[in-house]
């Protein structure tokens, strides 16, 4: 709730889609909800991951592209396994298909290349997503620690 | 100044015995840190490959780790079906370049015997097999590998794994004919005799995946949506990489799960740098232990030595060639250690992936890399440090005091 008159406040002034922090840590936008966006703990400079899960109760949307004011630079990445090398690969945008999706450490992530400060846990950072359709909302996401594997208050 | 080299190759001679000791017991404690670490880095590696060709397996929701330990490294073990709608969906997936259903449950020699579909046979030998041809009718099979069988080799399956099948005792009456042999993949399905789902499902008496009107001859998708029986697991080859994401979450309902082989490995490698941590912290302690012994019998050493270093210094040696006599030797004997130590590291790791490797079915090549060399140059390092100590006690001890305090 803390965040919503600061974020109704952001919409206003850019030409962003008006996001509403329903509750802590759920974002809406046009369709599509956003809930429970979190990123891994990070030293200055470090790249990290950041996750989240999406309900589209729209037709399917598209997840262009990725901005973190805190990042030298974001995108869209998922887990690979590539000569028996375990990593991560840039993927583009992809499809938010109807329904729940989600962004999770074992599939696809949104990789934060060097951080510009150090992430501590319990901090939040803002991320802006940009949709075909919903356009763009900026989320608050919450700082977990380094090896988390889930958001500490998903279901 | 003179080449305090002779000098302390002397010593060391002179006190073989002990300067061996000194030496083995260096190059033991490098040795079991770096085998360490040799041998995680080749677990890691031979995990990755050995699941590098299964794109994304879908199952019935249970533990990710047991189905990748079944599909991937074909442990034996029960697992539920995939049944009915959600099979149906998942057979006609129109994102898939293929879905391979995998049947276990029989095995020959103690070797897994898996029934699937050529397509994932060519998919796991890397595009084309190394000797003869996939199984193109529901009794031919194709062996991997290291399997003991031949082209041309009849058999027949045992139902069960292992004591299970001793003790069952049941051949399935259905013979088969091998018919080709993969390429290496690196995995236990180098051991194992791959057949057709038709002939698991038969035998296993759960009809034959086809319609009534099938001619008993051709295999392979596609299936009679309707008839085909419950599967364990299915590999899903997506046609592209956003499909393979796609296709993950898709598959991630209350009736199925879906998941990448490296999801699960991330998670087991975690676990398994954490073993290795502690590991490692409690083969740092042996060697800082083992240093400050090898110290403590240095300064002995030294302390015998001091009345023949004064002798030395009494006939004109400066107070720097001692020095440098007592250090080389110190500092050697830590150097000679750490260097042993990666080739016992080798040998060491060597054996043990070896071992790994026979009884896993997993290909381990384990190798001394720059982690080891880098631990065996801190030792060094901290030995060329640490033997400053012996060396500068007998560089500060007066002449006259030590030739007459014997």
């Amino acid at each position: 709730m803390r965040n919503s008159f600061a974020l109704a406040f952001a919409g206003l002034l850019s030409t962003a889609a008006l996001a509403q922090e329903t509750d802590e840590h759920v974002f809406t936008a046009g369709a599509l909800t956003i809930e429970h966006p979190w990123v891994r703990a990070a030293q200055a400079g470090a790249d990290t991951l950041a996750f989240a899960e999406f309900i589209n109760t729209g037709p399917a949307d598209t997840l262009l592209s990725v901005a973190a004011p805190v990042a030298a630079a974001a995108e869209i990445v998922g887990l690979t396994l590539e000569g028996g090398v375990i990593g991560t690969v840039a993927v583009g945008p992809v499809e938010i298909p109807t329904g729940a999706f989600s962004f999770d450490p074992g599939g696809l992530g949104l990789m934060l290349h060097g951080v510009a400060e150090a992430l501590a846990v319990g901090t939040e950072i803002e991320l802006t997503l940009s949709f075909a359709i919903a356009g763009e909302v900026t989320i608050h996401v919450l700082v977990e620690p380094a090896n988390a594997m889930a958001h500490s208050h998903a279901h | 100044m003179m080449n305090p080299l002779p000098l302390s190759l002397a010593m060391a001679r002179r006190h073989a015995g002990i300067s061996a000791v000194f030496v083995v017991l260096i190059a033991l404690a490098v040795g079991i840190g770096a085998a360490i670490t040799a041998q995680e880095r080749a677990l890691r590696a031979g995990g990755a490959q050995a699941a590098d060709a299964f794109d994304l397996i879908v199952a019935a929701p249970s533990s990710q780790t047991d189905l990748l330990l079944r599909v991937v490294f074909l442990q034996s073990g029960s697992v539920e079906l995939i049944t009915g709608e959600p099979l149906r969906a998942l057979m006609a997936e129109p994102r898939a370049a293929f879905v391979a259903p995998i049947g276990f449950g029989d095995s020959l020699n103690g070797d897994p015997v898996v029934g699937t579909i050529a397509a994932l046979v060519n998919r796991l030998s890397g595009g084309d097999v190394a000797e003869g041809r996939v199984f193109a009718v529901p009794t031919e099979a194709i062996v991997g590998w290291d399997s003991p069988l031949h082209i041309g080799d009849n058999f027949r399956a045992a139902h069960g794994h292992g004591a299970e099948a001793e003790l069952d005792g049941t051949q399935h009456g259905q013979a088969l004919t091998v018919v080709g042999r993969m390429r290496p993949t690196g995995s236990p399905w180098d051991r194992a005799v791959v057949v057709p789902i038709e002939f698991t499902w038969m035998v296993h008496n759960l009809g034959t995946g086809h319609g009534a009107d099938w001619d008993g001859t051709t295999i392979g998708p596609p299936f009679d949506l309707l008839t085909m029986p419950g599967i364990p697991a299915a590999v899903v080859a997506p046609d592209s990489l956003a499909a393979a994401y796609g296709l993950r979450n898709a598959y991630r309902t209350a009736d199925t799960m879906a998941f990448f082989p490296a999801e699960v490995l991330v998670q087991l490698y975690d676990l398994l740098g954490d073993v290795r941590a502690m590991m490692s912290v409690l083969a740092i302690a042996t060697e800082v232990l083992l240093i400050a012994a090898v110290l403590a019998g240095l300064l002995i050493l030294m302390q015998l030595y001091r009345q023949r270093f004064a002798v030395l210094r009494a006939l004109g040696a400066s107070r720097t060639y001692v020095f440098a006599v007592a250090w080389s030797f110190g500092f050697g004997l830590i150097a000679l250690g750490s260097v042993l130590g990666l080739a016992v590291a080798a040998a060491l790791s060597g054996t043990v992936s070896s071992l790994l490797s026979e009884a896993s079915g997993i290909a381990l090549s384990s190798s001394i890399g720059w982690t080891e060399v880098s631990l065996a140059l801190a030792l060094a390092a901290a030995g060329a440090l640490l033997a400053l100590l012996p060396a500068a006690l007998l560089y500060r001890r007066p002449v006259v005091e030590a030739l007459r305090n014997t």
